[in-house]
């Protein structure tokens, strides 16, 4: 029998639209030892590494942690 | 007008609508009046200087409009059937809703939308490992 999931469950996800071709220059970077190294398996680790490194940059990006115990703070 | 230019208007006329190949015999056969080969291979010859056709092989010419159209028709159909498409991903949502609040906070940093921040994010990450890489230039 079919699995029948929630209808009215919150996706956690989004969809993120990338040019083909960046997403092939991240497929092939996949392929590369450094990648490998930092435990990089698909094309959306790469991107979420990406965007967490550059909202640190802007000093956003809180690790999910920190982030509960300011919620529980607050 | 001298009478090979009036030759070679007149046949350019008749061969400009002409979408399959043609050679001399079909256009010597279809000539009212008789002419000699060398009328016809001069005219053509000169047609083929002007671009107005096209010479497909030792005999065979064919009217360049009809292969330009007939390339563009290609090229149409080809955008058609394989239309530039994004590769789509999926992200958390937390983090997508955290770059919306860091671009409605600062809006100087002049990011338009979430999309565009990653897509920066990602140059970011890559760009030292593929310096060349064309699209990877602002």
């Amino acid at each position: 029998m079919a699995k029948i999931y929630p209808s009215d469950k919150e996706s956690k996800h989004a969809t993120v639209r990338l040019p083909k071709e960046m997403k092939e220059a991240i497929e092939d970077y996949l392929k590369t030892e450094d990648a490998r190294r930092k435990g990089y398996l698909h094309v959306t680790d790469v991107v979420t590494a990406a965007v967490r490194d550059l909202l640190e940059e802007y000093g956003v990006y809180r690790p999910l942690e920190e982030r509960e115990e300011v919620a529980k703070d607050s | 007008m001298s009478a090979p230019e009036h030759f070679k208007d007149q046949l350019y006329e008749f061969i400009e609508n002409i979408d399959e190949p043609f050679d001399v015999d079909f256009l010597k056969s279809n000539c009212n009046i008789f002419y000699e080969d060398r009328w016809f291979t001069s005219a053509l010859y000169e047609l083929e200087d002007d671009e107005k056709i096209v010479k497909l092989n030792e005999y065979q010419y064919l009217p360049a409009r009809i292969l330009r159209n007939r390339w563009i028709n290609e090229a149409k159909n080809q955008v058609k059937t394989q239309p530039l498409e994004p590769s789509c991903i999926q992200l958390p949502f937390d983090l997508i809703r955290q770059i919306q609040d860091l671009l409605s906070e600062r809006k100087e940093l002049g990011f338009l939308n979430a999309e565009e921040f990653i897509r920066e994010a990602v140059r970011r990450l890559i760009q030292p490992k593929y310096p060349t890489t064309f699209w990877l230039k602002p």
